[in-house]
């Protein structure tokens, strides 16, 4: 029942079609490691967001604006990420939203690339696929963006700090006090040129990385037995035209609101614009 | 070339690595800068064009400019 739920989703969603440039929706069929759950569906979405992780920058604004001409500017954004599976290790299966506002800093063009350091506060909630179990928090986070890009490959690296302080909401349990300081890595790389029958120019390969590691200093300790987790995620694309690639996505860790293990494979399809 | 366009080309040009003389109008705009740093190249443009709607273009960037000319009409339309 819950593989045909996502599979009306995700096909629903599909056929709205995507706007962005970049990936937006992924549907995906694979084999999980963790327990016996041996197959599994997945979607996810991400408005401004990376599966499992902020992408924090770039997408679609509430505000961008400058202040001054020296460098400074200042933003609100929405954020969505949606991580769902059939199986419980074979997803984050996690839903967040958030509202980052934030400043912004653009440093000169160097020979090495683009730099730009954002600090913001962001109001958020994250809740598990039920939505029994949810946390909401005011995230305060600091990072670089970094960006390489000429004719043969376009690299996009972003990381800082990051920390939450809130509450945890469980249905028919006490609310808890929640904390948590992470330091996240995303790591994009674009590369291989090609040409469509259109004549319109593509990179075939469009791999993302992503690393978190948490640190949770306060939670239920029912939920968290421990006090740090890592969580990877890695997805390689391989288009086979600008707008339609086969993907292969590999996680490992352990993730919000839940922190169970995850450690996973599939293969599934990208849609892109 | 317009004035418009010589500095959109500029503060393209200051956004990535490649020169003035590199960049066409007719180029698509990621080969310059991707949609990661749309924000930036927006707020860059704000810098050089005050009359500019930094929100506006921001998104549109994500959404549906796609060449240097898109970006010329863009900011000729305020």
């Amino acid at each position: 029942m819950i593989k045909r739920i996502i599979f009306a989703l995700a096909i629903g969603i599909l056929c709205n079609g995507a706007y962005s440039q970049v990936k937006l929706f992924s549907v995906g069929y694979g084999k999980t490691f963790v327990s016996n759950d041996s197959t599994a569906v997945s979607l996810t979405l991400d408005l401004n967001r990376i599966p499992g992780q902020s992408e924090r920058a770039g997408g679609y604004y509430f505000v961008n604006d400058v202040i001054g001409d020296k460098g400074w500017g200042y933003y609100i954004k929405p954020t969505i990420d949606v991580n769902i599976g059939s199986g419980i290790s074979s997803s984050p299966n996690n839903i967040s939203l958030g509202v980052p506002i934030g400043l912004v800093y653009d440093f000169k063009k160097t020979n090495i690339g683009l730099f730009s350091f954002y600090v913001e506060g962001s109001p958020e909630m994250i809740a598990d696929k039920t939505f029994k179990n949810n946390l909401h928090y005011l995230s305060i986070n600091a990072y670089f963006k970094y960006e390489f890009l000429n004719d043969d490959i376009l690299i996009n690296v972003w990381s800082g700090i990051t920390n939450a302080n809130g509450i945890r909401n469980q249905v028919e349990f006490e609310t808890d006090s929640y904390g948590r300081i992470t330091v996240p890595f995303y790591l994009k790389m674009n590369f291989w040129n090609a040409i469509s029958s259109k004549e319109r120019k593509y990179k075939r390969i469009n791999w993302i990385n992503s690393f978190k590691f948490n640190y949770v200093y306060e939670d239920n300790p029912l939920i968290n037995e421990d006090d740090t987790y890592f969580y990877f995620s890695s997805k390689l694309d391989v288009y086979i035209t600008p707008n339609f690639g086969l993907g292969v996505t590999y996680f490992n860790g352990h993730e919000e609101p839940l922190f169970r293990r995850n450690n996973a494979i599939s293969i599934g399809i990208t849609l892109a614009k | 070339m317009t004035v418009t366009e010589i500095g959109v080309i500029e503060v393209v040009a200051q956004n990535s690595r490649f020169t003035f003389d590199e960049i066409k109008l007719s180029d698509p705009i990621d080969k310059f800068i991707s949609s990661f740093m749309a924000d930036r190249l927006a707020r860059e443009l704000k810098r050089k064009f005050p009359q500019i709607d930094t929100t506006s273009v921001t998104n549109e960037l994500f959404i549906s400019i796609k060449k240097i000319a898109d970006i010329v009409v863009k900011v000729d339309s305020y």
